[in-house]
């Protein structure tokens, strides 16, 4: 019964962050899919299914938070490229103002556990 | 463009044909640019990797790409289009393994009451559901535990009463056919004064001709379970793996090569005992 609750709880709590995530990794310049995925790799729990990203970055173009560009490589097929727009800008920020907010909220109502116990 | 073996062909080719099957179903995105997405995907995980490209090492990457049908936003979309989604692209996953578990309880409980023939049609009912719905996921280790719990006690019943049949058909009937064929039994059902002769004859050689039969039939069983094992184990490659990976999905891939020595050992073993059963004979006589 823990294990589904927790299950669950991960599975919310990635497909929030990954929307977060992956505004924040082309907020600094223009990247292509799969530089995406191999910067959210980084992050531990994550990703656990790397074609979720791509679904994510479609959505959020056709949301019209992202751009897109398509460039030819040198090294293969032609690359399609993400880069934030103003609206996503606009969206990152308000999205990382609540998260900073919550997570200091969450990390107060852990220490205030920690020193009553 | 990567280079695949013919089998990492397939395997991309099904990858691919799955992606295209739910994307054409979801809409809102062209199936090609989502295919370019995922060949772009792979031509740069695969980017260095030894060429031609194995459907191991390719595997590897898919699975953590994941279930093709990650490719789309299932959740995005209104309950009832996901209930048609599925209904389009065939039977929900979990239906197919509570079917599964419901016809397996079913036969076990009723063989249990009514006798174990009972379980038969269910047992081999809740055997096809099982594959399909291992099928419907595209890599069983990807499986949910919920489902494997309620697909696997079919799957491994069933595998294993194979692998006793694979195993075991030929051993047996050797043995059976040898001491048949030494039984005493027999030979007086056999007329005719050729056979009538060769008794007399036989009898007057060894006269405790039934126990001789037990014991070479005990040998020759033994002797051919170590053959057949070791033949089995040395036949491993091509074909037979293909089979035997086939008939025991999922679990026979993973382990291949340890049942492959498994079966040479076991097989060595049978041969020496059958050996040694044959000199014990000569000695005692």
């Amino acid at each position: 019964m823990t294990d589904i609750f927790y299950d669950n709880w991960v599975t919310q709590l990635r497909k929030g962050l990954l929307d977060l995530c992956i505004l924040n990794a082309i907020a600094r310049g223009r990247l292509y899919g799969y530089d995406i995925v191999r910067q959210l790799r980084q992050v531990e729990g994550l990703v656990i299914s790397e074609g979720t990203v791509y679904p994510i970055l479609s959505r959020l173009h056709r949301d019209g938070m992202v751009e897109t560009s398509l460039e030819e490589s040198s090294e293969g097929p032609a690359r399609k490229y993400y880069l934030l727009s103003k609206s996503g800008q606009e969206l990152l920020e308000r999205m990382n103002h609540l998260w900073t907010v919550i997570l200091e909220g969450v990390r107060k109502i852990q220490s205030r556990k920690g020193t009553e116990q | 463009m990567i280079q695949l073996t013919p089998e990492a062909q397939r395997l991309r080719e099904e990858y691919f044909r799955r992606i295209r099957g739910y994307v054409s179903v979801v809409g809102g995105t062209a199936a090609d640019d989502v295919l370019a997405e995922v060949q772009g995907h792979l031509d740069q995980e695969l980017h260095g990797v030894s060429q031609p490209v194995s459907a191991m090492c390719l595997s590897t990457v898919l699975k953590r790409l994941g279930e093709p049908s990650s490719w789309v936003c299932l959740d995005d979309l209104p309950w009832w289009r996901r209930g048609v989604l599925r209904a389009g692209l065939g039977p929900d996953d979990w239906r197919l393994a509570y079917i599964t578990f419901a016809l397996f309880v079913v036969g076990i409980l009723g063989g249990m009451i009514f006798g174990w023939l009972w379980c038969v049609p269910f047992l081999a009912v809740s055997f096809v559901t099982a594959r399909a719905a291992m099928i419907s996921v595209m890599f069983p280790a990807s499986m949910p535990l919920g489902q494997k719990w309620l697909v696997y006690p079919t799957l491994i019943v069933v595998y294993i009463l194979l692998a006793v049949v694979v195993l075991a058909i030929v051993p047996v009937l050797i043995g059976a056919v040898t001491f048949v064929a030494l039984d005493p039994r027999t030979w007086h059902s056999v007329s005719g004064p050729v056979a009538q002769n060769l008794i007399e004859e036989i009898q007057h050689w060894r006269p405790d001709q039934e126990t001789l039969a037990i014991l070479v039939g005990i040998s020759a069983t033994l002797a051919a379970a170590g053959v057949w094992w070791i033949l089995l184990a040395c036949l491993y490659g091509g074909w037979v793996r293909r089979f035997l990976e086939a008939v025991f999905h999922p679990f026979f891939k993973e382990s291949a090569e340890k049942l492959r020595r498994v079966s040479l050992v076991a097989g060595v073993v049978m041969a020496v005992l059958a050996f040694l059963c044959v000199v014990l004979r000569k000695v005692r006589t």
